[in-house]
Protein backbone atom coordinates (compact mmCIF):
# COMPACT_ATOMS: atom_id res chain seq x y z
CA UNK A 1 0.00 0.00 0.00
CA UNK A 2 1.33 2.79 -1.05
CA UNK A 3 1.47 5.82 1.56
CA UNK A 4 -1.70 8.09 1.98
CA UNK A 5 -3.48 5.70 -0.20
CA UNK A 6 -6.10 2.85 0.33
CA UNK A 7 -4.82 -1.29 -0.19
CA UNK A 8 -5.26 -2.53 -3.57
CA UNK A 9 -7.59 -4.79 -1.94
CA UNK A 10 -10.00 -2.18 -0.25
CA UNK A 11 -10.03 -0.55 -3.79
CA UNK A 12 -11.08 -4.13 -5.11
CA UNK A 13 -13.71 -4.25 -2.42
CA UNK A 14 -15.29 -0.71 -3.22
CA UNK A 15 -15.53 -1.67 -6.75
CA UNK A 16 -17.89 -4.11 -6.11
CA UNK A 17 -19.79 -2.68 -2.89
CA UNK A 18 -18.64 -5.47 -0.76
CA UNK A 19 -17.55 -2.79 1.77
CA UNK A 20 -19.02 -1.37 5.32
CA UNK A 21 -20.67 1.88 4.20
CA UNK A 22 -18.31 3.74 6.35
CA UNK A 23 -15.11 2.37 4.67
CA UNK A 24 -16.99 2.67 1.51
CA UNK A 25 -17.74 6.50 2.12
CA UNK A 26 -14.05 7.23 2.89
CA UNK A 27 -12.64 5.44 -0.12
CA UNK A 28 -15.29 7.39 -2.73
CA UNK A 29 -14.45 10.38 -0.76
CA UNK A 30 -10.27 9.70 -1.33
CA UNK A 31 -11.37 8.72 -4.72
CA UNK A 32 -12.56 12.42 -5.71
CA UNK A 33 -9.18 13.58 -4.87
CA UNK A 34 -7.11 11.10 -6.02
CA UNK A 35 -6.59 10.22 -9.41
CA UNK A 36 -4.79 7.03 -9.08
CA UNK A 37 -6.93 5.19 -6.44
CA UNK A 38 -9.98 6.51 -8.47
CA UNK A 39 -8.60 4.89 -11.51
CA UNK A 40 -7.82 2.07 -9.93
CA UNK A 41 -11.35 1.70 -8.64
CA UNK A 42 -12.40 2.09 -12.72
CA UNK A 43 -9.89 -0.71 -13.84
CA UNK A 44 -11.30 -3.11 -11.06
CA UNK A 45 -14.90 -2.60 -12.38
CA UNK A 46 -13.95 -3.14 -15.90
CA UNK A 47 -11.68 -6.24 -14.71
CA UNK A 48 -14.72 -7.27 -12.45
CA UNK A 49 -17.25 -6.80 -16.23
CA UNK A 50 -14.43 -9.15 -18.38
CA UNK A 51 -14.50 -11.98 -15.18
CA UNK A 52 -18.20 -11.92 -16.12
CA UNK A 53 -18.16 -11.78 -19.70
CA UNK A 54 -15.70 -14.44 -19.61
CA UNK A 55 -18.14 -16.59 -17.24
CA UNK A 56 -20.67 -16.44 -18.93
CA UNK A 57 -18.91 -17.40 -21.59
CA UNK A 58 -17.52 -20.47 -20.16
CA UNK A 59 -21.04 -21.92 -20.09
CA UNK A 60 -20.60 -25.68 -21.14
CA UNK A 61 -23.71 -27.36 -22.82
CA UNK A 62 -24.73 -30.76 -21.82
CA UNK A 63 -22.59 -32.67 -24.76
CA UNK A 64 -19.09 -31.09 -23.37
CA UNK A 65 -20.27 -31.63 -19.74
CA UNK A 66 -20.57 -35.57 -20.63
CA UNK A 67 -17.19 -35.37 -22.71
CA UNK A 68 -15.57 -33.98 -19.17
CA UNK A 69 -18.09 -36.75 -17.34
CA UNK A 70 -16.27 -39.36 -19.70
CA UNK A 71 -12.55 -38.12 -19.59
CA UNK A 72 -12.88 -38.06 -15.84
CA UNK A 73 -14.11 -41.75 -14.99
CA UNK A 74 -12.08 -42.65 -18.02
CA UNK A 75 -8.64 -41.01 -15.82
CA UNK A 76 -10.33 -42.49 -12.54
CA UNK A 77 -10.31 -46.51 -13.99
CA UNK A 78 -6.83 -45.87 -15.57
CA UNK A 79 -5.77 -44.56 -11.97
CA UNK A 80 -7.39 -47.89 -10.33
CA UNK A 81 -5.65 -50.31 -12.75
CA UNK A 82 -2.52 -48.96 -12.34
CA UNK A 83 -2.79 -49.00 -8.67
CA UNK A 84 -3.80 -52.87 -9.14
CA UNK A 85 -0.86 -53.57 -10.77
CA UNK A 86 1.47 -52.26 -8.85
CA UNK A 87 -0.38 -53.18 -5.37
CA UNK A 88 1.89 -56.39 -3.56
CA UNK A 89 -1.13 -57.43 -1.07
CA UNK A 90 -2.95 -60.41 -2.31
CA UNK A 91 -6.33 -60.10 -4.10
CA UNK A 92 -9.82 -61.20 -2.24
CA UNK A 93 -9.49 -64.37 -4.16
CA UNK A 94 -5.88 -65.71 -3.02
CA UNK A 95 -6.46 -63.82 0.32
CA UNK A 96 -9.75 -65.91 1.04
CA UNK A 97 -9.43 -69.37 -0.97
CA UNK A 98 -11.65 -69.93 -4.04
CA UNK A 99 -14.89 -70.96 -2.06
CA UNK A 100 -15.19 -67.71 0.89
CA UNK A 101 -14.46 -65.39 -2.39
CA UNK A 102 -17.38 -67.89 -3.87
CA UNK A 103 -20.10 -67.13 -1.53
CA UNK A 104 -19.10 -63.39 -0.31
CA UNK A 105 -19.37 -62.65 -3.83
CA UNK A 106 -22.71 -64.17 -4.50
CA UNK A 107 -23.86 -62.15 -1.01
CA UNK A 108 -22.50 -58.64 -2.99
CA UNK A 109 -24.24 -60.11 -6.00
CA UNK A 110 -27.60 -60.48 -4.22
CA UNK A 111 -27.32 -57.22 -2.40
CA UNK A 112 -26.31 -55.32 -5.69
CA UNK A 113 -29.39 -56.93 -7.61
CA UNK A 114 -31.91 -55.96 -4.25
CA UNK A 115 -30.54 -52.18 -4.50
CA UNK A 116 -30.77 -51.76 -8.70
CA UNK A 117 -34.32 -53.18 -8.02
CA UNK A 118 -35.26 -50.73 -5.49
CA UNK A 119 -33.89 -48.05 -7.43
CA UNK A 120 -35.91 -49.32 -10.51
CA UNK A 121 -38.95 -49.28 -8.76
CA UNK A 122 -38.55 -46.04 -6.88
CA UNK A 123 -37.58 -44.13 -10.30
CA UNK A 124 -39.36 -46.20 -12.87
CA UNK A 125 -41.27 -44.30 -15.58
CA UNK A 126 -44.66 -43.68 -14.44
CA UNK A 127 -47.38 -43.02 -17.88
CA UNK A 128 -48.16 -39.19 -17.62
CA UNK A 129 -46.92 -35.86 -19.09
CA UNK A 130 -44.33 -36.04 -20.70
CA UNK A 131 -41.11 -35.10 -19.27
CA UNK A 132 -40.91 -31.87 -22.44
CA UNK A 133 -44.13 -30.15 -21.12
CA UNK A 134 -42.52 -30.09 -17.18
CA UNK A 135 -39.13 -29.06 -18.67
CA UNK A 136 -40.55 -25.92 -20.89
CA UNK A 137 -42.74 -23.24 -19.04
CA UNK A 138 -44.11 -24.13 -15.62
CA UNK A 139 -45.67 -22.11 -12.16
CA UNK A 140 -45.05 -23.65 -8.69
CA UNK A 141 -46.00 -22.84 -5.24
CA UNK A 142 -44.09 -23.71 -2.21
CA UNK A 143 -42.95 -22.83 1.02
CA UNK A 144 -40.54 -20.22 -0.94
CA UNK A 145 -42.45 -18.56 -2.91
CA UNK A 146 -44.73 -18.85 -6.23
CA UNK A 147 -43.14 -18.74 -9.28
CA UNK A 148 -42.55 -19.52 -12.92
CA UNK A 149 -39.81 -21.74 -14.27
CA UNK A 150 -38.57 -21.43 -17.94
CA UNK A 151 -35.78 -23.07 -18.94
CA UNK A 152 -33.28 -21.72 -16.87
CA UNK A 153 -34.85 -18.00 -16.43
CA UNK A 154 -37.75 -17.86 -14.02
CA UNK A 155 -39.64 -15.29 -11.78
CA UNK A 156 -40.59 -15.77 -8.17
CA UNK A 157 -42.86 -13.90 -5.75
CA UNK A 158 -41.34 -14.45 -2.28
CA UNK A 159 -42.89 -15.16 1.27
CA UNK A 160 -42.17 -13.15 4.13
CA UNK A 161 -39.37 -14.67 6.20
CA UNK A 162 -41.74 -14.22 9.47
CA UNK A 163 -45.18 -15.61 7.95
CA UNK A 164 -47.32 -16.84 10.44
CA UNK A 165 -49.21 -19.56 8.46
CA UNK A 166 -49.24 -20.27 4.11
CA UNK A 167 -52.06 -21.91 2.14
CA UNK A 168 -51.10 -23.09 -1.61
CA UNK A 169 -52.87 -23.73 -4.21
CA UNK A 170 -52.88 -24.91 -8.06
CA UNK A 171 -55.31 -23.05 -10.04
CA UNK A 172 -55.58 -23.74 -13.83
CA UNK A 173 -52.80 -22.03 -15.50
CA UNK A 174 -50.92 -20.92 -12.42
CA UNK A 175 -50.37 -21.19 -8.82
CA UNK A 176 -51.19 -19.30 -6.15
CA UNK A 177 -50.16 -18.78 -1.99
CA UNK A 178 -52.05 -16.72 0.31
CA UNK A 179 -50.08 -15.60 3.93
CA UNK A 180 -50.57 -13.97 6.90
CA UNK A 181 -47.08 -11.70 7.87
CA UNK A 182 -46.42 -12.69 11.42
CA UNK A 183 -45.18 -8.90 12.51
CA UNK A 184 -47.60 -7.09 10.53
CA UNK A 185 -50.70 -9.51 10.19
CA UNK A 186 -51.33 -8.27 6.67
CA UNK A 187 -52.48 -10.33 4.07
CA UNK A 188 -51.28 -11.27 1.02
CA UNK A 189 -52.02 -13.33 -2.02
CA UNK A 190 -49.17 -14.36 -4.62
CA UNK A 191 -50.46 -15.55 -8.07
CA UNK A 192 -48.41 -16.15 -11.14
CA UNK A 193 -49.92 -16.98 -14.34
CA UNK A 194 -48.92 -18.64 -17.53
CA UNK A 195 -49.98 -16.83 -20.79
CA UNK A 196 -52.96 -18.30 -22.03
CA UNK B 1 -10.88 -21.71 -21.96
CA UNK B 2 -11.67 -18.51 -21.68
CA UNK B 3 -8.42 -15.80 -20.63
CA UNK B 4 -8.83 -12.42 -18.93
CA UNK B 5 -8.02 -9.55 -21.54
CA UNK B 6 -5.39 -8.09 -20.48
CA UNK B 7 -2.38 -5.14 -20.75
CA UNK B 8 0.70 -4.15 -18.96
CA UNK B 9 -0.54 -0.81 -17.53
CA UNK B 10 -3.63 -2.98 -15.77
CA UNK B 11 -2.20 -6.66 -15.44
CA UNK B 12 -1.33 -6.60 -11.88
CA UNK B 13 -4.86 -4.58 -10.41
CA UNK B 14 -6.86 -6.97 -12.77
CA UNK B 15 -4.85 -9.91 -11.90
CA UNK B 16 -5.31 -8.71 -7.98
CA UNK B 17 -9.02 -7.66 -8.86
CA UNK B 18 -9.32 -11.89 -10.48
CA UNK B 19 -8.58 -13.12 -7.10
CA UNK B 20 -10.55 -10.60 -4.67
CA UNK B 21 -13.40 -10.71 -7.36
CA UNK B 22 -13.60 -14.53 -7.32
CA UNK B 23 -14.75 -14.35 -3.62
CA UNK B 24 -16.76 -10.85 -4.18
CA UNK B 25 -18.32 -12.48 -7.12
CA UNK B 26 -19.40 -15.62 -4.95
CA UNK B 27 -20.73 -13.30 -1.86
CA UNK B 28 -24.09 -11.40 -2.75
CA UNK B 29 -23.33 -7.78 -3.90
CA UNK B 30 -26.14 -5.06 -4.22
CA UNK B 31 -28.79 -4.96 -6.99
CA UNK B 32 -28.51 -3.01 -9.60
CA UNK B 33 -30.18 0.81 -9.64
CA UNK B 34 -32.94 0.98 -11.50
CA UNK B 35 -33.65 -2.94 -11.35
CA UNK B 36 -37.34 -1.93 -10.10
CA UNK B 37 -39.45 0.47 -11.60
CA UNK B 38 -43.20 1.77 -10.18
CA UNK B 39 -45.72 2.66 -12.37
CA UNK B 40 -49.03 4.35 -11.50
CA UNK B 41 -51.62 6.03 -13.52
CA UNK B 42 -51.51 9.93 -12.72
CA UNK B 43 -55.46 9.30 -12.06
CA UNK B 44 -54.76 6.28 -9.42
CA UNK B 45 -56.61 6.72 -6.21
CA UNK B 46 -53.44 5.87 -4.54
CA UNK B 47 -50.26 7.74 -4.55
CA UNK B 48 -46.56 6.29 -3.87
CA UNK B 49 -45.09 7.78 -0.56
CA UNK B 50 -41.64 5.77 -1.23
CA UNK B 51 -40.33 2.85 -2.36
CA UNK B 52 -37.63 0.76 -0.20
CA UNK B 53 -35.73 -1.99 -1.47
CA UNK B 54 -32.13 -1.69 0.62
CA UNK B 55 -32.17 -5.51 1.02
CA UNK B 56 -31.89 -6.38 -2.51
CA UNK B 57 -28.85 -8.31 -3.93
CA UNK B 58 -27.68 -9.80 -6.93
CA UNK B 59 -25.52 -13.50 -6.86
CA UNK B 60 -24.14 -15.33 -9.45
CA UNK B 61 -25.74 -19.20 -10.02
CA UNK B 62 -23.35 -20.80 -12.44
CA UNK B 63 -23.72 -18.96 -15.62
CA UNK B 64 -27.00 -17.21 -14.49
CA UNK B 65 -27.61 -14.32 -12.11
CA UNK B 66 -30.10 -14.82 -9.37
CA UNK B 67 -30.86 -11.55 -8.52
CA UNK B 68 -33.43 -10.76 -4.91
CA UNK B 69 -35.47 -7.50 -5.33
CA UNK B 70 -37.07 -6.66 -1.72
CA UNK B 71 -39.06 -3.92 -1.95
CA UNK B 72 -41.64 -2.19 0.51
CA UNK B 73 -44.02 0.38 -1.45
CA UNK B 74 -45.30 3.23 0.92
CA UNK B 75 -48.62 3.78 -0.79
CA UNK B 76 -51.19 6.34 0.24
CA UNK B 77 -55.08 6.51 -0.48
CA UNK B 78 -55.83 10.15 -1.78
CA UNK B 79 -59.40 9.40 -2.18
CA UNK B 80 -62.49 10.36 0.23
CA UNK B 81 -63.40 6.40 0.19
CA UNK B 82 -61.52 3.62 2.11
CA UNK B 83 -59.69 0.81 0.37
CA UNK B 84 -60.66 -2.29 0.74
CA UNK B 85 -57.79 -4.15 -1.36
CA UNK B 86 -54.82 -3.38 -3.22
CA UNK B 87 -53.43 -5.43 -6.60
CA UNK B 88 -50.32 -5.06 -8.42
CA UNK B 89 -48.98 -6.64 -11.49
CA UNK B 90 -45.45 -7.86 -11.10
CA UNK B 91 -43.67 -7.93 -14.78
CA UNK B 92 -40.41 -9.19 -15.56
CA UNK B 93 -40.73 -9.42 -19.96
CA UNK B 94 -36.87 -10.33 -19.83
CA UNK B 95 -37.42 -13.62 -17.63
CA UNK B 96 -40.56 -14.73 -18.14
CA UNK B 97 -41.98 -13.68 -21.02
CA UNK B 98 -44.54 -16.95 -20.87
CA UNK B 99 -45.90 -15.59 -17.24
CA UNK B 100 -47.17 -13.10 -15.29
CA UNK B 101 -47.78 -12.26 -11.53
CA UNK B 102 -49.51 -10.08 -9.21
CA UNK B 103 -49.38 -9.43 -5.43
CA UNK B 104 -52.66 -8.37 -3.96
CA UNK B 105 -53.56 -7.29 -0.52
CA UNK B 106 -56.89 -7.80 0.59
CA UNK B 107 -58.46 -7.29 4.04
CA UNK B 108 -57.44 -3.73 4.16
CA UNK B 109 -59.43 -0.92 5.84
CA UNK B 110 -57.26 1.91 4.53
CA UNK B 111 -59.02 5.71 5.23
CA UNK B 112 -58.67 8.65 3.35
CA UNK B 113 -55.02 10.31 3.70
CA UNK B 114 -53.27 7.14 5.58
CA UNK B 115 -50.50 5.27 3.98
CA UNK B 116 -50.00 1.52 4.15
CA UNK B 117 -47.12 -0.90 3.05
CA UNK B 118 -47.39 -3.41 0.32
CA UNK B 119 -44.22 -5.60 0.22
CA UNK B 120 -43.07 -7.10 -3.24
CA UNK B 121 -40.57 -9.32 -2.87
CA UNK B 122 -39.00 -11.00 -6.35
CA UNK B 123 -36.58 -13.49 -7.55
CA UNK B 124 -35.01 -13.38 -10.92
CA UNK B 125 -32.84 -15.84 -12.18
CA UNK B 126 -31.83 -14.39 -15.62
CA UNK B 127 -28.76 -15.17 -18.08
CA UNK B 128 -26.16 -13.09 -16.81
CA UNK B 129 -25.86 -10.48 -19.59
CA UNK B 130 -28.86 -8.63 -19.41
CA UNK B 131 -29.88 -4.42 -18.97
CA UNK B 132 -32.91 -2.36 -18.43
CA UNK B 133 -35.50 -2.60 -15.81
CA UNK B 134 -35.61 -6.39 -14.34
CA UNK B 135 -39.18 -5.65 -12.72
CA UNK B 136 -41.97 -3.04 -13.77
CA UNK B 137 -44.93 -3.01 -10.78
CA UNK B 138 -47.78 -1.84 -12.00
CA UNK B 139 -51.14 -1.37 -10.36
CA UNK B 140 -54.18 -3.68 -11.40
CA UNK B 141 -56.91 -2.38 -9.04
CA UNK B 142 -58.15 -0.63 -5.92
CA UNK B 143 -61.19 -2.16 -4.11
CA UNK B 144 -62.87 0.52 -2.27
CA UNK B 145 -65.36 -0.11 0.82
CA UNK B 146 -68.54 0.38 -1.57
CA UNK B 147 -67.38 -2.38 -4.06
CA UNK B 148 -66.27 -0.03 -6.52
CA UNK B 149 -63.77 -0.77 -8.23
CA UNK B 150 -60.64 1.28 -10.08
CA UNK B 151 -57.94 -0.31 -12.43
CA UNK B 152 -56.90 -2.52 -15.64
CA UNK B 153 -58.14 -5.37 -14.09
CA UNK B 154 -55.51 -7.65 -16.39
CA UNK B 155 -55.28 -10.08 -13.83
CA UNK B 156 -58.84 -10.21 -12.72
CA UNK B 157 -58.09 -8.66 -9.27
CA UNK B 158 -61.18 -7.28 -9.29
CA UNK B 159 -62.98 -10.40 -8.90
CA UNK B 160 -60.64 -11.86 -6.47
CA UNK B 161 -60.92 -8.90 -3.98
CA UNK B 162 -64.66 -9.05 -4.32
CA UNK B 163 -64.94 -12.56 -3.71
CA UNK B 164 -62.48 -12.27 -0.95
CA UNK B 165 -64.85 -9.15 0.57
CA UNK B 166 -67.83 -10.91 0.24
CA UNK B 167 -66.51 -14.47 2.08
CA UNK B 168 -65.25 -12.04 4.39
CA UNK B 169 -68.44 -10.36 4.99
CA UNK B 170 -69.87 -13.71 5.36
CA UNK B 171 -67.25 -15.01 7.67
CA UNK B 172 -67.48 -11.87 9.98
CA UNK B 173 -71.38 -11.77 10.19
CA UNK B 174 -71.47 -15.78 11.13
CA UNK B 175 -69.12 -15.50 13.59
CA UNK B 176 -70.53 -11.84 14.71
CA UNK B 177 -73.51 -14.02 15.47
CA UNK B 178 -72.04 -17.00 16.97
CA UNK B 179 -70.49 -14.13 20.28
CA UNK B 180 -74.02 -12.78 20.15
CA UNK B 181 -75.01 -16.26 21.09
CA UNK B 182 -72.27 -17.51 23.13
CA UNK B 183 -69.91 -14.62 23.67
CA UNK B 184 -66.02 -14.46 23.34
CA UNK B 185 -65.69 -17.99 24.80
CA UNK B 186 -67.79 -19.38 21.69
CA UNK B 187 -65.37 -16.98 19.41
CA UNK B 188 -62.41 -18.17 20.95
CA UNK B 189 -64.11 -21.76 20.44
CA UNK B 190 -64.16 -21.13 16.78
CA UNK B 191 -60.81 -19.60 16.30
CA UNK B 192 -58.78 -22.57 18.37
CA UNK B 193 -60.73 -25.01 15.78
CA UNK B 194 -59.50 -22.92 12.69
CA UNK B 195 -55.75 -22.78 14.12
CA UNK B 196 -56.11 -26.55 14.28
CA UNK B 197 -57.45 -27.44 11.13
CA UNK B 198 -54.43 -25.18 9.63
CA UNK B 199 -51.71 -26.56 11.50
CA UNK B 200 -53.62 -30.41 10.61
CA UNK B 201 -52.68 -29.54 7.12
CA UNK B 202 -50.10 -31.18 5.37
CA UNK B 203 -47.65 -28.56 3.46
CA UNK B 204 -47.77 -29.19 -0.41
CA UNK B 205 -45.32 -28.29 -3.04
CA UNK B 206 -47.48 -27.63 -6.21
CA UNK B 207 -46.46 -27.26 -9.88
CA UNK B 208 -49.04 -26.65 -12.80
CA UNK B 209 -47.65 -27.13 -16.64
CA UNK B 210 -49.62 -26.96 -19.25
CA UNK B 211 -50.61 -30.56 -20.61
CA UNK B 212 -51.17 -29.85 -24.11
CA UNK B 213 -54.68 -31.32 -25.31
CA UNK B 214 -53.10 -33.57 -28.45
CA UNK B 215 -51.02 -35.40 -26.66
CA UNK B 216 -50.83 -38.79 -25.91
CA UNK B 217 -51.30 -39.59 -22.15
CA UNK B 218 -52.10 -42.73 -19.84
CA UNK B 219 -53.19 -42.65 -16.41
CA UNK B 220 -55.59 -44.30 -14.18
CA UNK B 221 -59.06 -43.16 -13.70
CA UNK B 222 -59.34 -41.04 -10.44
CA UNK B 223 -63.33 -41.44 -8.58
CA UNK B 224 -64.45 -37.58 -8.64
CA UNK B 225 -67.46 -36.64 -6.23
CA UNK B 226 -68.95 -32.82 -6.56
CA UNK B 227 -70.12 -31.45 -3.49
CA UNK B 228 -73.95 -31.36 -3.09
CA UNK B 229 -74.85 -26.93 -3.79
CA UNK B 230 -78.19 -26.65 -3.71
CA UNK B 231 -77.88 -22.91 -3.47
CA UNK B 232 -75.71 -22.59 -6.10
CA UNK B 233 -76.44 -21.48 -9.50
CA UNK B 234 -74.17 -23.37 -10.71
CA UNK B 235 -74.02 -27.22 -10.61
CA UNK B 236 -70.96 -29.28 -11.20
CA UNK B 237 -72.03 -32.21 -12.41
CA UNK B 238 -69.09 -33.80 -13.50
CA UNK B 239 -65.58 -34.26 -14.34
CA UNK B 240 -62.53 -36.73 -15.51
CA UNK B 241 -60.19 -36.70 -13.25
CA UNK B 242 -56.82 -38.78 -14.16
CA UNK B 243 -54.04 -39.52 -12.05
CA UNK B 244 -50.65 -40.46 -13.10
CA UNK B 245 -48.24 -41.18 -10.35
CA UNK B 246 -48.05 -37.88 -8.63
CA UNK B 247 -49.48 -36.07 -11.40
CA UNK B 248 -53.57 -34.75 -11.97
CA UNK B 249 -55.07 -33.85 -14.65
CA UNK B 250 -58.56 -32.97 -15.14
CA UNK B 251 -59.33 -33.08 -19.32
CA UNK B 252 -63.64 -32.98 -18.51
CA UNK B 253 -65.90 -30.65 -16.33
CA UNK B 254 -69.20 -30.38 -16.47
CA UNK B 255 -71.45 -28.48 -15.37
CA UNK B 256 -75.60 -26.50 -15.73
CA UNK B 257 -76.49 -23.07 -14.56
CA UNK B 258 -79.27 -23.39 -12.79
CA UNK B 259 -80.50 -19.88 -12.89
CA UNK B 260 -81.73 -17.95 -15.63
CA UNK B 261 -78.85 -15.45 -15.58
CA UNK B 262 -75.67 -15.44 -18.33
CA UNK B 263 -72.71 -16.86 -16.60
CA UNK B 264 -69.27 -15.59 -17.69
CA UNK B 265 -66.63 -17.23 -14.77
CA UNK B 266 -66.97 -20.53 -12.65
CA UNK B 267 -64.36 -21.23 -9.91
CA UNK B 268 -64.03 -25.21 -9.08
CA UNK B 269 -62.39 -25.57 -6.03
CA UNK B 270 -60.61 -28.90 -5.40
CA UNK B 271 -59.59 -30.98 -2.42
CA UNK B 272 -58.33 -34.28 -2.67
CA UNK B 273 -57.60 -37.51 -0.40
CA UNK B 274 -54.09 -39.69 -0.78
CA UNK B 275 -53.49 -43.49 -0.30
CA UNK B 276 -52.72 -42.54 2.89
CA UNK B 277 -56.39 -40.81 4.09
CA UNK B 278 -54.68 -37.49 4.43
CA UNK B 279 -57.21 -35.28 3.15
CA UNK B 280 -56.02 -31.55 1.73
CA UNK B 281 -57.29 -28.14 -0.36
CA UNK B 282 -54.57 -28.40 -3.35
CA UNK B 283 -56.56 -26.08 -5.74
CA UNK B 284 -59.07 -24.34 -8.03
CA UNK B 285 -60.15 -24.70 -11.31
CA UNK B 286 -61.10 -20.96 -12.55
CA UNK B 287 -62.66 -21.31 -15.81
CA UNK B 288 -63.99 -18.62 -17.96
CA UNK B 289 -67.57 -19.68 -19.80
CA UNK B 290 -70.36 -18.89 -21.80
CA UNK B 291 -72.76 -20.45 -20.06
CA UNK B 292 -76.33 -19.05 -21.42
CA UNK B 293 -79.09 -19.58 -18.47
CA UNK B 294 -80.32 -22.56 -17.66
CA UNK B 295 -77.66 -24.03 -20.46
CA UNK B 296 -74.80 -26.57 -19.64
CA UNK B 297 -71.48 -26.63 -21.01
CA UNK B 298 -68.55 -29.27 -21.05
CA UNK B 299 -64.98 -27.77 -19.93
CA UNK B 300 -61.57 -28.98 -21.88
CA UNK B 301 -58.99 -28.51 -19.52
CA UNK B 302 -55.31 -28.76 -20.53
CA UNK B 303 -53.46 -28.33 -17.13
CA UNK B 304 -51.94 -30.62 -14.95
CA UNK B 305 -50.91 -30.46 -11.37
CA UNK B 306 -48.04 -31.98 -9.42
CA UNK B 307 -48.64 -32.03 -6.15
CA UNK B 308 -45.90 -33.07 -2.88
CA UNK B 309 -45.85 -33.17 0.73
CA UNK B 310 -43.17 -31.60 2.13
CA UNK B 311 -42.36 -30.68 6.05
CA UNK B 312 -40.41 -32.65 8.86
CA UNK B 313 -42.95 -35.29 9.68
CA UNK B 314 -43.76 -36.48 5.93
CA UNK B 315 -40.83 -35.74 4.61
CA UNK B 316 -40.66 -34.30 0.41
CA UNK B 317 -42.73 -37.17 -1.18
CA UNK B 318 -45.40 -36.95 -4.43
CA UNK B 319 -49.24 -37.39 -3.41
CA UNK B 320 -51.12 -40.46 -4.38
CA UNK B 321 -54.42 -39.43 -5.14
CA UNK B 322 -57.62 -41.82 -4.28
CA UNK B 323 -60.34 -39.57 -4.34
CA UNK B 324 -60.90 -36.16 -5.72
CA UNK B 325 -64.14 -33.56 -4.91
CA UNK B 326 -65.22 -30.56 -6.20
CA UNK B 327 -67.61 -27.56 -5.28
CA UNK B 328 -68.41 -24.24 -6.97
CA UNK B 329 -66.91 -22.03 -5.03
CA UNK B 330 -67.58 -18.56 -7.36
CA UNK B 331 -69.61 -17.73 -10.32
CA UNK B 332 -69.93 -14.44 -11.83
CA UNK B 333 -73.13 -13.56 -14.14
CA UNK B 334 -72.44 -11.64 -17.05
CA UNK B 335 -73.39 -8.17 -15.50
CA UNK B 336 -70.13 -8.88 -13.12
CA UNK B 337 -72.21 -9.32 -10.22
CA UNK B 338 -70.47 -12.16 -7.94
CA UNK B 339 -71.72 -15.08 -6.32
CA UNK B 340 -69.63 -17.12 -3.55
CA UNK B 341 -71.41 -19.91 -1.35
CA UNK B 342 -73.32 -18.22 2.03
CA UNK B 343 -71.39 -20.78 4.07
CA UNK B 344 -67.88 -21.46 4.10
CA UNK B 345 -67.13 -24.59 2.25
CA UNK B 346 -63.10 -24.55 2.09
CA UNK B 347 -61.75 -26.23 5.31
CA UNK B 348 -60.12 -22.78 6.35
CA UNK B 349 -61.03 -18.98 3.99
CA UNK B 350 -59.03 -16.54 3.88
CA UNK B 351 -60.42 -14.44 6.64
CA UNK B 352 -61.20 -17.19 8.91
CA UNK B 353 -57.51 -17.44 8.61
CA UNK B 354 -56.80 -13.63 9.33
CA UNK B 355 -58.88 -13.54 12.48
CA UNK B 356 -57.32 -16.86 13.51
CA UNK B 357 -54.00 -15.21 13.39
CA UNK B 358 -55.36 -12.26 15.12
CA UNK B 359 -56.42 -14.40 18.06
CA UNK B 360 -52.67 -15.93 18.34
CA UNK B 361 -50.63 -13.11 18.18
CA UNK B 362 -53.44 -10.55 19.94
CA UNK B 363 -56.15 -12.48 21.67
CA UNK B 364 -59.72 -12.74 21.81
CA UNK B 365 -60.25 -9.15 22.62
CA UNK B 366 -58.81 -7.84 19.12
CA UNK B 367 -61.03 -10.06 17.20
CA UNK B 368 -63.96 -9.00 19.34
CA UNK B 369 -63.44 -5.26 18.53
CA UNK B 370 -62.35 -6.55 14.76
CA UNK B 371 -65.85 -8.27 14.59
CA UNK B 372 -67.98 -5.09 15.76
CA UNK B 373 -65.63 -2.77 13.76
CA UNK B 374 -66.40 -4.20 10.80
CA UNK B 375 -69.79 -5.00 11.51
Amino acid sequence: MRAGHFSDAELALASTGDLGWRRRLAIWLHARQCRECGSAIEEYRTGRGEIQRGAAAMEMDEAAWLELEGEMKANIRLGLSAGRIVDPRPGMVEALGVEAAGWRAAVVFATLTVVLAGGWLLKRPVPGLPGAAWQSVFAEANAEGVGIQEGQSGLMLLGPEKESSVMLAGTAGGARARFIDAETGQVTIHHVALEE
Amino acid sequence: MWRLKSNGRVSFRVGLAAALLAFALGAQTGAPSGAFRVDLPADAPVALVSADWGQSQVAPRGGALQVDLRSTLMLKNTTQRRIRGVAVLVLAQEVAAGGKASVTVPALDVAPGEAFPLRVDVRLMRPAAGAGALVEVKLDGILFEDLTFYGPNRLNSRRTMMAWELEARRDRKTLLALMERGGAAAVREEMVAVLSRIASMPRLDIQVARAGRATAQGGTAVRFAALSMPEAPVELTGAEVVSAGAELRFPHLEMTNRSSRAVRFVDVGWQARDRDGRQFVAGSLPATVQLAGKGKATLERDQAYRVSMSGATAGSRPVEFAEVSGFVGLVEFEDGEIWVPSISVSAVTGEQQRLAEMYRRKGIEAVAGELRRLR
